[in-house]
């Protein structure tokens, strides 16, 4: 499905079903109007090569701003309303992006008329550019072109054909994180009512705009899907108007797994994977949500999508089942590059046999059906709430305060949230946790700013020096924090 | 039960919770100012004031709440005070 074709099957649709969370459906007539007064101001004030970058709060007008870009050919970057001032300018140094869309600009292109003018679209421009954590304190811009979401959407048409123009969609997920895309595209290819969700901690919430909007399915995290099924959630609350669950970006693991069979049994739940350098997913896995679905308490990812490639790698390709490796993957969905960063670009790639593959870092094996199971990570890489986090990444941010002399981050596991971050930070200078925080929210994002933060004299090391990990976690784990 | 008091009895289900008697707790008071206060342990200050306060909340009832005001407006509301 090529992507302008998309677009123009939806602008030919009756009507644009967009609400937001308060119920108030924005009429067809209002939505149109805004949606024509920012592609007029992209068109008149853009070259079709140049780059723009959206940083207002996640709603309608967001959306109607990726939207425009991905119809005109324009690449988009996702930002967040709320990010730091410095990260906005590393990307912009990466992308030179032309136009920043925050809220004065949005206002500016809602207030003014703008002049028509004559618009030949680049559609091999990339369709996107989303940036992930880099392990030096450097984020990474991946490239993603509209061949490669042309796939995705492909499969996405292909695997939920069961949706329909009478579904709703909660867009949980803010638009810095690929998954998102996941609603946007499937209310542009059914045609379903889409409403924006308020949800970011408070899974009270998210339970009631489930409830309250008759919402049929759901694109999350496993650690949300695990807080909708406490017990403390669930007993008062209502999910039968959801027929489909799609549940990726982390780890689904096996107590989920038997909490889905408890309580979503009508459900079709599917456990999908892929790295954000994969198009959003890469493998999909609709649930039988029976012990097939797991070995060794690990559940099955699925098998790879259309036209991807996977394979099992440690030093060649492994063909055997059950033997483990690195889990490549290669196929129309990759990334075309991490932009301006050849050095990273190409260790992220390895080329066997005249086919290009993306190393994914995770350890994986295959089964003799063919699907595969995700059992580890060759690197300092975690998932925290669907998020990608470097902990190297995090350390080198929080040593670049005056005030701090060395910080290590451990991770540390659990069933229901998936990943705490701890940071063992040592000071030069007296400075109380609170503060610490403060400062860290000036050059981290939300979801990297560590669970806790521990205030140390040192370290422990291991024989050859190096700072040993492992025993952080033991000892903190010890003390039942 | 007045506003004081059911105030007083959240600030110390919140301190047991958080293992952390240092923390004070007033009618602004919310997520963003204690540490460690996320998703899992939201539900489990919510079942703790449930059952301290022999209340049940509904789910619209907990949406809207923003800070330990809100909940203990809530609270008085339940109670019938």
């Amino acid at each position: 499905m090529q992507i302008s074709k998309l677009f123009q099957d939806r602008l030919d649709a009756s009507s644009f079903s967009l609400s937001d969370i308060e119920g108030k459906l924005h009429s067809e007539n209002e939505v149109r109007e805004k949606y024509i007064k920012i592609k007029s101001y992209f068109k008149s004030h853009l070259h079709p090569s140049e780059i723009i970058a959206i940083k207002i709060v996640k709603d309608i007008d967001y959306l109607l701003c990726m939207l425009a870009s991905m119809e005109l050919g324009i690449t988009y970057i996702p930002m967040k309303d709320d990010y730091p001032l410095n990260r906005v300018e590393q990307i912009q140094k990466l992308t030179e992006f032309k136009l920043l869309i925050d809220g004065d600009k949005l206002n500016e292109i809602y207030s003014t008329n703008h002049e028509q003018v004559n618009w030949s679209p680049i559609f091999s421009n990339p369709l996107y550019i989303i940036f992930t954590s880099g392990s030096t304190g450097e984020p990474k811009g991946v490239v993603i072109s509209r061949k490669a979401a042309a796939n995705y959407i492909d499969q996405l048409k292909l695997h939920f054909d069961h949706l329909s123009s009478d579904d709703n969609l909660l867009q949980i997920t803010q638009f810095t994180f690929d998954i998102s895309l996941n609603d946007v595209f499937l209310f542009l290819l059914k045609n379903c009512k889409l409403y924006f969700s308020k949800f970011s901690t408070d899974i009270f919430n998210l339970a009631y705009e489930i409830e309250e909007y008759k919402i049929n399915f759901i694109n999350t995290v496993p650690n949300n899907l695990s807080m909708l099924l406490n017990e403390h959630i669930i007993s008062r609350s209502n999910y039968s108007s959801v027929h489909t669950w799609m549940i990726g970006g982390a780890r689904f693991s096996a107590g989920l797994h038997t909490e889905c069979v408890k309580h979503l049994k009508l459900s079709k739940i599917y456990n999908v994977y892929g790295p954000t350098e994969c198009t959003i997913y890469s493998h999909f896995k609709k649930l039988n949500l029976d012990p097939t679905d797991l070995i060794d308490g690990n559940v099955s990812i699925g098998k790879p999508l259309e036209n991807i490639k996977s394979c099992i790698y440690e030093s060649e390709i492994i063909k055997n089942s059950f033997v483990r490796g690195e889990l490549l993957l290669g196929g129309l969905q990759l990334m075309d590059e991490y932009i301006k960063n050849p050095t990273k670009t190409k260790s992220a790639f390895l080329e066997i046999d005249n086919v290009k593959y993306y190393r994914t870092g995770d350890i994986s094996y295959q089964t003799e059906s063919g699907e595969f199971h995700i059992v580890g990570r060759l690197d300092d890489t975690i998932k925290y709430r669907g998020y990608r986090i470097n902990l190297l990444d995090i350390d080198s941010y929080i040593q670049k305060l005056d005030y701090v002399r060395d910080c290590v981050s451990i991770a540390v596991d659990d069933e229901l949230l998936e990943n705490k971050t701890i940071a063992y930070i040592i000071l030069k200078e007296e400075r109380l946790v609170k503060e610490i925080k403060k400062d860290l929210m000036s050059v981290l994002l939300d979801y990297q700013i560590p669970s806790k933060i521990i205030i140390t004299q040192s370290y422990p090391v291991n024989t050859s020096g190096k700072v040993c990990k492992k025993t952080l976690k033991e000892n903190f784990l010890a003390k039942g924090k | 039960m007045t506003e004081v008091e059911v105030l007083k009895i959240q600030e110390e289900i919140i301190r047991d919770l958080f293992d952390d008697d240092s923390i004070e707790v007033t009618l602004s008071t919310n997520a963003d100012d204690v540490d460690d206060w996320d998703s899992l342990s939201h539900i489990q200050l919510i079942s703790k004031i449930e059952t301290h306060f022999k209340v049940r909340f509904a789910l619209g009832e907990l949406q809207s709440l923003k800070n330990v005001g809100d909940m203990t407006n809530l609270i008085l509301k339940k109670l019938g005070s």
